[in-house]
């Protein structure tokens, strides 16, 4: 059964085996396979519970209101902020997601054993959960049909340059190329969680509550007995109902940023590494004016990339956002906006993203009682990213651009290709540059000691037998390309473990 | 304008913001909407009228830090400056080299120009036509 606020006339009381909190990518996938093997699953989540019939009807600002928190306006503070925007509903940040899928890489993997000892989770031992999560999310490759110019246009350039490129895997059936991803896909073709893992999760029982938060974790002899919380109203915001949970195991699934908070607001102080080792992937948006008329906002936004200079970190892929979210960056106050409104038509944009090599960051409780996230971006990666922006402008101007706008203050235009040796001749503050992150990780990461780590190689908290964590907060470095599949598959194996250990886990008297 | 449409806004702020929504999108200019179809000011503030309070009280810091602070340099309240002289002042927060105070101004200008873009009769006036490449 799935609830919402709507539902609820009374205070709820839950006794299940396992409560999760947060329904997003490593709940979600955390709910079906516990549920699927016969297990009492309850889930609490925060956020609403949205599907087409809403949000197809949500223009893009709106969407921003309601499927993120804050508005979208979460900030990592450090030298230059940093938006982090998040999403809050049933499927968490998955509903919002531009719906691109990528395997770990193995390297990354690799170091993860090396570095922090994370046992038994080699590419190979991955594989069947990474095909499982594929097949369920419905991993496919973009579509020529619905790439769009925006995708298209850049290809072209990467194609003239000789640089590797190529279509993007998503999780899409029937994917109409709305150009809407991350406002909801008005279609549901965007396989998000909300309409594979947690439906199947519902049918083997689980009890998932929407506009439910969890505020209190109680432990009682080293074992957590008891979860309270509120049922929400979703217009207001004010509390309508008290909610109890007592589990045999809880599972905080949360994310990167509100994982560790809740913890910490606890006084769950697992680790002293919880909360630290914050990974974001910064990323910028790069735009270019072209003659022909482009319409970005038709196809797929995030439909091909350019990983010709992916082994040192480096990635690019489309990003392309409707008027009303682009407009307020991208364009300057005064007549000069509405002229850049009216060429809407004729812009192109792509993303470049960066592997957090050296840099770090951390979440607190703030002293308002919020989660306070502060990012220490690195000189190194920094220069990353400027070569990363470099590459973009040369790629758009091989394309046909007219001008590139390089999201950098102080250079508002490139005008021909020879201006983009600006970017290493000059200066380039970090703090000029407009950046933005969309992958959140490593606040509670694998290891095998206390000491370095958050949690064991299965998601275990070290010191608590019955407390796991399933989200993206649990990897220990930056995986260089989009997360979501890596969290799913991670969430498949270490619910495998709950089950497979549910006897020592649960039965602890 | 009526008041008692404002969820967030009182008179005096009203005036403000309007002020601040006239420099960032001018009448004219490359497009232009029926100020009597489109209040931008009206749209702004039923836009942020689910924000925490904390978030409200700090953009109304902000909107009252634009109105009195030339009063410190120019002994004039930004309302009660020209139209070249707002846009001036407004661009030397645009364009500030301290990026806190940009990153303060693009807070107000983004919600001001997400609401006012999300409208039909603009979107009408940009010539905005979102739809998918494959129709149903
Ligand atoms: C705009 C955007 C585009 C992206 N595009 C991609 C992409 O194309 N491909 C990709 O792989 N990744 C993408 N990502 C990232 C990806 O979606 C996330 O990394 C992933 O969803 C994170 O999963 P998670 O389980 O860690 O957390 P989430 O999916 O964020 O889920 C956490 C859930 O917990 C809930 N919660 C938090 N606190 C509480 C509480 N106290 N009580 C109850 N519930 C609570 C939240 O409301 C939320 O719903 C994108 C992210 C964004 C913002």
């Amino acid at each position: 059964m799935l609830f919402t606020y709507n539902d609820i006339t009374k205070d709820v009381v839950e006794r299940p085996d396992v409560c999760i909190i947060g329904s997003g990518a490593g709940g979600a996938a955390m709910a079906d396979v516990l549920s699927g093997a016969g297990l009492d699953v309850v889930v609490l989540e925060e956020g609403g519970y949205y599907t087409k019939d809403r949000y197809s009807t949500y223009k893009p600002a709106v969407a921003m209101k309601i499927l993120y928190r804050d508005y979208g306006g979460t900030i990592a503070f450090g030298k230059n902020p940093i938006m982090l925007p998040l999403g809050k509903a049933v499927g968490g940040t998955t509903v919002i997601n531009s719906g691109t899928c990528f395997r770990t890489p193995d390297s990354i993997l690799k170091d993860w054993a090396e570095r922090y000892g994370v046992e038994n989770a080699s590419s190979k031992d991955m594989e069947p959960y990474f095909k499982q999560v594929e097949k369920k999310i419905n991993v496919t490759q973009v579509s020529p049909q619905v790439l769009g110019k925006n995708g298209l246009v850049f290809k072209r350039g990467a194609d003239a340059l000789g640089m590797s490129n190529g279509m993007l895997m998503h999780n899409m059936i029937n994917c109409h190329g709305c150009g809407r991803c991350a406002f909801g896909c008005p279609h549901d073709a965007k396989q998000a969680v909300h309409l594979n893992f947690i439906p199947s999760a519902l049918e083997h029982g689980a009890r998932v509550y929407a506009n439910a938060r969890a505020e209190n974790i109680t432990i009682e002899a080293g074992r957590v007995t008891r979860i309270q919380g509120s049922i929400i109203n979703e217009q207001t915001g004010n509390k309508l109902y008290g909610l109890s949970v007592f589990p045999k195991l809880l599972v905080v699934s949360a994310g990167a940023i509100y994982t560790p908070y809740i913890l910490e607001k606890n006084n769950i102080n697992l680790s002293p590494e919880l909360g630290r080792n914050l990974t974001i992937h910064p990323a910028v948006r790069i735009t270019a004016m072209f003659d022909e008329i482009i319409e970005g906002y038709k196809g797929v936004p995030q439909g091909s990339y350019v990983d010709a200079y992916a082994s040192e970190g480096i990635m690019l892929e489309g990003i392309f956002v409707p008027p009303e979210i682009g407009l307020p960056i991208l364009a300057p106050i005064g007549k000069k906006n509405k002229e850049v409104a009216m060429a809407y038509d004729h812009l192109a944009a792509f993303g470049v993203m960066v592997s957090d090599k050296n840099s770090y960051g951390r979440v607190k409780v703030g002293i308002d009682k919020r989660p306070f996230i502060t990012y220490h971006f690195d000189s190194y990666d920094f220069k990353k990213l400027v070569k990363g922006i470099a590459i973009a402008s040369e790629i758009f101007f091989a394309a046909g651009a007219k001008t590139v706008n390089p999201g950098i203050y102080g250079i508002r235009e490139f005008t021909s290709p020879d201006d983009i040796a600006q970017l290493f001749t000059k200066k380039v503050p970090m703090t000029s540059v407009e950046m933005m992150a969309f992958h959140p990780l490593g606040t509670a990461r694998m290891g095998e000691t206390k000491d370095h780590s958050v949690v064991n190689s299965y998601g275990k908290a070290h010191g608590l037998d019955n407390l796991f964590i399933s989200d993206g907060s649990i990897f220990p470095s930056s995986l260089g390309v989009n997360p979501q599949v890596t969290i799913m598959s991670f969430a498949l194996r270490n619910a495998q473990y709950i089950v497979e250990n549910k006897k020592a886990l649960f039965n602890h008297e | 304008m009526a008041v008692k449409e404002l969820k967030v806004f009182d008179q005096k702020l009203y005036t403000i913001v309007h002020a601040i929504t006239d420099t960032i999108i001018p009448p004219g200019g490359a497009f232009d909407v029926d100020p009597k179809v489109v209040d931008p000011v009206l749209l702004f503030d039923n836009y942020i009228d689910s924000m925490s309070r904390l978030q409200l009280k700090a953009i109304r810091a902000v909107i009252y830090t634009i109105e009195y602070a030339p009063m410190v340099t120019r002994l004039k309240r930004f309302t009660k400056m020209s139209p070249e002289q707002r846009l001036k002042y407004l661009q030397g927060w645009e364009d500030s080299r301290i990026f806190a105070k940009r990153n303060i101004f693009l807070l107000i200008k983004m919600l001001a120009l997400m609401a006012f873009y999300s409208d039909d009769a603009v979107a009408e006036a940009i010539h905005y036509h979102p739809e998918c490449l494959i129709k149903d």
